[in-house]
């Protein structure tokens, strides 16, 4: 969260175009990982996540913040863009997308890990597993272990309260555990 | 404690990011929009609304309470015929009632006035019957 950003959003909802710039520059990359992890393709997130940031400047003077972030509204925003690119395109994550995005980074860890780690074939385990979540689930680890959001904020992201978002983190940790195991044996 | 594969990969896939031109364009873009004017309502409420309420909800509450309304004077509309003839049978009974009453106030009334006269009467009778024995 930015320092001023309070007095930020205030500005961008009276127009003032370079406070919703600072608001987007700090917080476009992670609207866009939270998009590229869903639907896979570079291109597709980009375009999505301009969609998003453009919905929230034009929605902005309606905003009320309700004591909760920020970036809870622009995920939000983020989740349901994504809910209807999947009902109008039909179309499923492409893991190979992921990693032809995740290739250049995966170069900058170190020769060790990268020996421990087969990028493709661990990264199809991985989001295999989490496929096998309920969507629920899915949703909070994604949100907890990638955008390291706190209880609070997923349960204002999804629209579910902070207990039910604490139950839904135990039980996917301990059901990607097993399915994870399973995999390595 | 999460499994080391899945904390590896997780970690990888926060390194995602968008191309630094799409980022420079894009904000370009959308600070070329205009925003959307905030939609004001022509009246204020004069009441706070708490924490949570919209105005929205407010209107569903106010709109749900008219259609109780609406149906309450529906209901009693169509079975207001059963209702007037309840009620006219209620008003019957009482005048029913209060008639005979008076009609039994006339009647003491009557027989009050006319006893009288007709004691005076059979006296007058009698008398007059005493008078013709005594010339007899």
């Amino acid at each position: 969260m930015l320092e001023d950003e309070q007095e930020l959003i205030q500005a961008a909802q009276h127009g003032d175009d370079q406070a919703f710039g600072r608001l987007y520059d700090h917080y476009i990359k992670a609207i866009y990982r939270f998009i590229a992890v869903k639907v896979g393709s570079k291109e597709q997130a980009e375009d999505l996540t301009h969609e998003v940031f453009l919905r929230a400047w034009q929605k902005l003077p309606s905003f009320k913040s309700r004591g909760f972030p920020f970036s809870s509204w622009l995920y939000r925003i983020a989740r349901n863009r994504v809910i209807d690119h999947y009902r109008t395109q039909k179309s499923h994550l492409n893991v190979d997308d992921l990693v032809g995005q995740m290739e250049e980074e995966f170069l900058k860890v170190s020769s060790d890990q990268r020996q421990q780690l087969d990028l493709k074939l661990d990264l199809e385990k991985v989001m295999s597993a989490l496929e096998q979540l309920t969507p629920d689930q899915r949703e909070v680890m994604e949100l907890r272990f990638i955008e390291d959001l706190s209880p609070k904020e997923i349960a204002e992201v999804i629209g579910k309260r902070e207990g039910t978002v604490r139950i839904l983190q135990h039980r996917a940790t301990k059901k990607l555990q097993e399915l994870l195991a399973e995999d390595d044996e | 404690m999460m499994n080391k594969k899945f904390t590896t990969v997780t970690n990888l896939l926060r390194s995602l990011e968008p191309s630094r031109e799409f980022m420079v364009r894009s904000k370009q873009m959308i600070l070329s929009t205009a925003q959307e004017p905030l939609r004001r309502l022509p009246f204020r409420l004069p009441v706070r609304l708490p924490e949570g309420v919209t105005i929205q909800t407010a209107f569903a509450f106010a709109s749900v309470i008219l259609v109780v309304l609406a149906g309450g004077v529906t209901y009693f509309n169509t079975s207001s015929g059963q209702l007037a003839q309840s009620f006219n049978d209620d008003t019957l009974m009482q005048e029913v009632r209060t008639a005979s009453f008076e009609i039994q106030i006339a009647e003491a009334q009557y027989y009050d006035q006319s006893a009288t006269a007709v004691a005076l009467a059979l006296e007058k009778i009698s008398g007059e019957q005493d008078n013709e024995k005594t010339i007899e």
